[in-house]
């Protein structure tokens, strides 16, 4: 009954707006119309990002019997003794155990040698990300040290939380209010845990593993966050919510977002270094572009990609080929993993590569102005997918991982399906891993077999040619035959995941 | 009396000290230093440079100007009538001939790729053959500029390649005088625009112009080839003026201009190669200068240009720390040795060995190389900034052109020493590829110094050459293992002989 007057007034409303609108039409609009509002509940921002003002707690305050503790690895209640390697001796544990421990090997004993780091497991650079360094007092400092990423590294210091997160109380709080009244990281949450995963696994303002450091032997960071959670050396302390289908391809999307959002992040922090001529922040930084742009074979024009559309003028390296290759299409995507939400324009992120691929080394003062417009166009996508996050977990329709699939083998090849979009070894990797989340989404081996086959050919041709003693750790033998065969396998994998004939 | 006296005296004290002034005078005076008869360049206006037009090799070719047979030059014999001959031999052997005809679809060369394929990524739309910065090298540089390229005579003349006027200069100006030697010869060169070619070191430059490169100047476009043209297919330049010298079908008598007699020289080749060395070095410390002026305006001028530095520096394939597979180490690229102070991750700056450090070498050490501040300039400073490192390349090309200028004034045997004492004792365990190249292009240098090598000889130095090129640097150290021990063989059984 009351519906009428609003309908009246909404239609009123309507024939004025009109009239404006007609009265204007003759001038073009100062400003591009808002088409669809955002909710006014979604910030711009999304929580779980920086560094909560509270101490950190050794892993001993979780880990007792009652608490995480329990003993019985897999099951709710030992959380801790599943993360922890030495409780339970198996053949997994969880690799962010041994972070610390890993500073006192031969191989990383060299790296500090070789870049002037007189004990590896005392330096600033190292800690950021091998342990949780926070604590004042001595005897506590050195416990949190040797925990490797302990309890807090994911989960927020624990200072302020620890007592609260046990009441009743805590279960209707806010993951808003938990993170920024007490520091705790809702890693439930898949954009806050991936926001978090990055700081280290991507790096930021603080965190900066560069090139200097993988010249002196460090591995490359690879970040890919559907990938990370099936390592296969991982023991999970959690169980995952909703159902497996939704999960990963909900992490996924999730993943490419952050990924690239961090990887924004961390080249504004390096452009304003260099703006200031920090002596210590080289420029450009090559970490930040595809390895093997460089680190390729040279001499045989076959080799170079000729027989690839890749669109970068010759000479450029691709800057975060490994972060750019798929965002796109998880931004495509979005309404897929995420039903009801529209897929961001990701405009200022395309500004930043146009600016990182035109001009060798822009200004750093310009970078870091186009990394932040980047930033904030990604965070604001973030904070959307954070708030349908803390919705539930979305149920994903049962086509969603083969469209996606699809879209992702379109991706990796040229319009006119040819050629390979992009030849460089990141951006393959980047569509292979993404079409291989969405198989496993799609029920892996049991479900999803006809696509199983493409898939498998384009991981082995991307494979590292085996190592042997001192052989290569990096994609030597990625010749235009090879590149011949994985273009041959993505156009199967887009035929094989393309709609049946007739629908 | 007195008067006379004292004025006798006060003469003599004036002399006395006057004497004493002069003795203390001569004692201060600088040592005697050598008068460089060299070639001093000097400033010329653009209008003076336009006068001078270019002729055509037509012009040059006349059966009684340099157009005899050719037959005794192309067997090596060369007396006092080679330059009837000198254009015969280029047109039938010289490989300048086919520079221009790389650049269409009928290369007259066997080529690894054809300049479409690389215009398609280097500048998709455009042909070579109407490109400035592909033009610069591959025809005389005069004809390369902009404004002359729709020019239809100027086409036609671009067509003849790297021929005569690309290296002499424009004949328009001395085409008269240079048939009737009167006056000054040297005075003549510098009128007209003749390039001084006597000069070993004008000519080393004159090479490098094109084989290195040079920022535009004296109504020539810049010849860059950078990064850009690399990555789209064309060739890297890895220069040595006195092996590529060597290659050439000589056409002409060495000279020495300097001295009035016109009779022929024997140049000595450890000269030649250290004095070429001293030239690369100057002319790519003038490109680098370049380079980052051009890169402060310029967007398509890039900064870092990758170009500076050594190709295999980033070319190279990644490897596990572990892995030493033949006891060079896999692992050298960090080792204390290589990096020498250089910041690890931070690209070397290209090898111009001795006038570089290189990896491998030990003379001349990091810094104490005639580049030591250059090499800090580009290595050191995260970013380094254009600024920066041009304005230590302009200090660096006056003192390198100095040093030159010196060289050439010295006899060969105290150039050939100061270059001999370079050379690595015994056998040096060069991990990389162009540091060791290098070190065989001064090897082979020295041996033709004492004199014409034998047929053995030569055979060895080629393949060696031959087998470098053909080196894949990326996996050198593994799978080409046995290919890279023989290389070090024979460079240690050169390095033993007995100099």
């Amino acid at each position: 009954m009351r519906a009428v007057p609003l309908i009246a007034v909404a239609l009123a409303a309507g024939v004025v707006v009109g009239v404006l609108n007609t009265a204007r039409s003759h001038q073009p609009p100062a400003s591009s119309p808002d088409l669809a509002a955002a909710p006014a509940a979604v910030p711009d921002t999304p929580y779980g990002v920086g560094k909560a003002p509270f101490a950190h707690r050794a892993s001993t305050s979780c880990s007792a019997s009652a608490c995480h503790g329990a003993g019985a690895v897999g099951k709710v209640g030992s959380e801790h003794s599943t993360w922890a390697r030495e409780a339970v001796p198996a053949e997994t544990s969880d690799p962010h155990a041994k972070a610390y421990s890993v500073l006192f090997n031969p191989v990383s004993v060299q790296m500090g040698k070789a870049l002037g780091i007189k004990e590896p497991h005392k330096d600033a650079r190292c800690l950021a990300c091998h342990a949780v360094d926070s604590a004042k007092e001595p005897e506590t400092r050195d416990q949190i040290l040797s925990e490797g990423v302990g309890c807090g590294g994911c989960h927020g210091p624990a200072d302020k939380w620890i007592a609260e997160h046990t009441l009743p109380s805590w279960q209707t709080r806010s993951n808003q209010s938990k993170w920024t009244e007490f520091g705790f990281v809702p890693t439930k949450n898949l954009v806050a845990r991936t926001l978090n995963c990055a700081t280290c696994h991507v790096g930021d303002g603080e965190r900066d593993m560069n090139h200097d450091f993988i010249a002196a032997g460090h591995p490359r960071l690879a970040f890919e966050s559907a990938r990370f959670h099936f390592q296969p050396d991982y023991r999970k302390h959690w169980t995952e919510k909703g159902d497996a289908r939704s999960f990963e391809v909900r992490l996924w999307v999730i993943g490419q977002a952050v990924t690239l959002r961090a990887a924004a992040n961390l080249l504004h922090a390096r452009a304003t270094r260099a703006e200031k001529n920090d002596k210590d922040t080289p420029w450009p930084e090559f970490s930040g572009f595809s390895c093997y742009a460089c680190h390729q074979k040279i001499g045989d024009p076959a080799i170079r990609g000729s027989a690839c559309e890749t669109k970068r003028p010759a000479g450029m390296p691709g800057w975060e080929v490994w972060s750019n290759t798929a965002v796109d299409i998880a931004a495509r995507s979005c309404g897929l993993a995420f039903p009801g939400l529209s897929s961001p324009k990701l405009l200022e992120v395309e500004k930043l590569r146009t600016l990182m691929e035109s001009k060798r080394s822009p200004a750093p003062a310009t970078v870091a102005k186009q990394a932040k417009n980047a930033m904030a166009e990604l965070d604001r996508w973030l904070a959307e997918l954070q708030a349908a996050e803390d919705r539930g977990a979305s149920s994903v329709s049962p086509d969603a991982p083969r469209v996606i699939a699809n879209r992702l083998a379109t991706n990796a090849l040229s319009k006119d399906g040819k050629k390979l979009a992009d030849h460089d070894w990141d951006a393959l990797a980047a569509n292979y891993l993404g079409a291989a989340a969405m198989y496993h989404a799609d029920g892996g081996a049991n479900a999803a077999k006809t696509w199983s086959e493409p898939l498998l050919r384009v991981r082995d041709s991307l494979r590292f040619p085996p190592v042997k003693a001192g052989v290569f750790n990096s994609p030597a033998d990625l010749d235009q035959k090879k590149l011949n065969l994985i273009r041959d396998n993505f156009e199967f994998l887009r035929t094989r995941t393309g709609l049946p004939e007739g629908k | 009396m007195n008067l006379s006296a004292r004025t006798v005296l006060l003469a003599l004290a004036g002399v006395i000290l006057g004497l004493a002034v002069a003795l203390a005078a001569s004692q201060f005076e600088r040592p005697v230093v050598v008068d460089v008869p060299a070639h001093q360049p000097r400033k010329e206006d653009e209008a003076t440079v336009a006068k001078r037009q270019p002729v055509g090799m037509s012009g040059c070719l006349a059966a009684s100007c340099h157009g005899a047979p050719a037959e005794k030059v192309l067997n090596g014999e060369r007396g006092d009538d080679c330059w009837q001959s000198s254009g015969s031999c280029w047109a039938a052997a010289d490989p300048h001939t086919a520079a221009y005809s790389l650049l269409t679809d009928n290369p007259r060369r066997e080529s690894k790729v054809k300049a479409t394929e690389i215009m398609a990524k280097y500048s998709p739309g455009t042909k070579a053959t109407d490109d400035a910065r592909c033009l610069a090298c591959h025809t005389n540089p005069a004809l390369a500029h902009p404004a002359l390229i729709p020019n239809a005579n100027a086409r036609v003349l671009r067509e003849q390649g790297v021929s005569c006027e690309a290296c002499h200069g424009n004949a328009g100006a001395w085409i008269q005088p240079h048939t009737a030697w009167k006056g000054d010869r040297k005075e003549v060169y510098e009128k007209t625009g003749m390039r001084p070619l006597y000069d070993i070191g004008e000519r080393a430059l004159a090479c490098a112009g094109c084989h290195v490169g040079a920022p535009a100047e004296h109504g020539m476009p810049v010849r860059d080839m950078n990064h850009d043209m690399i990555a789209a297919g064309h060739p890297r330049l890895a220069f040595d003026f006195a092996e590529y010298q060597r290659r050439l079908p000589q056409h002409w008598q060495e000279k020495d201009r300097s001295r009035t007699t016109d009779k022929g020289v024997t140049r000595n080749e450890a000269k030649v190669w250290y004095i070429g060395r001293v030239a690369h070095a100057e002319a790519a410390c003038k490109l680098l200068e370049d380079r980052a002026k051009r890169s402060e305006n310029d967007p398509r001028t890039p900064w870092p240009e990758f170009a500076e530095f050594n190709c295999a520096s980033c070319h190279h394939n990644l490897r596990l720390p572990e892995g030493d597979p033949d006891g060079v180490g896999a692992d050298w690229r960090r080792s204390e040795k290589y990096l020498a102070g250089r910041p690890l991750g931070s690209p070397p700056w290209q090898t111009i060995w001795p006038m570089t450090f290189a990896p491998g070498i030990e003379t001349p050490k990091r810094d104490k190389s005639p580049l030591a501040g250059m090499v800090l300039a580009m290595e050191t400073p995260r970013p380094a900034k254009a600024k920066d490192a041009g304005a230590k390349a302009n200090t660096t090309v006056a003192e390198l052109a100095k040093l030159r200028r010196e060289l050439v004034a010295q006899s060969d045997a105290e150039v050939e020493n100061t270059s001999r004492a370079h050379f690595p004792k015994g056998a040096p365990r060069v991990p990389e590829l162009d540091s060791a190249s290098q070190l065989f292009f001064g090897l082979a240098a020295l041996e033709y110094a004492r004199g014409k090598p034998d047929a053995d000889t030569v055979k060895k130095y080629r393949d060696g050459v031959a087998a470098f090129r053909s080196l894949d640097p990326n996996d050198k150290w593994s799978s080409t293992e046995k290919k890279w021990k023989n290389l070090m063989g024979a460079l240690d059984a050169l390095l033993l002989r007995p100099r």
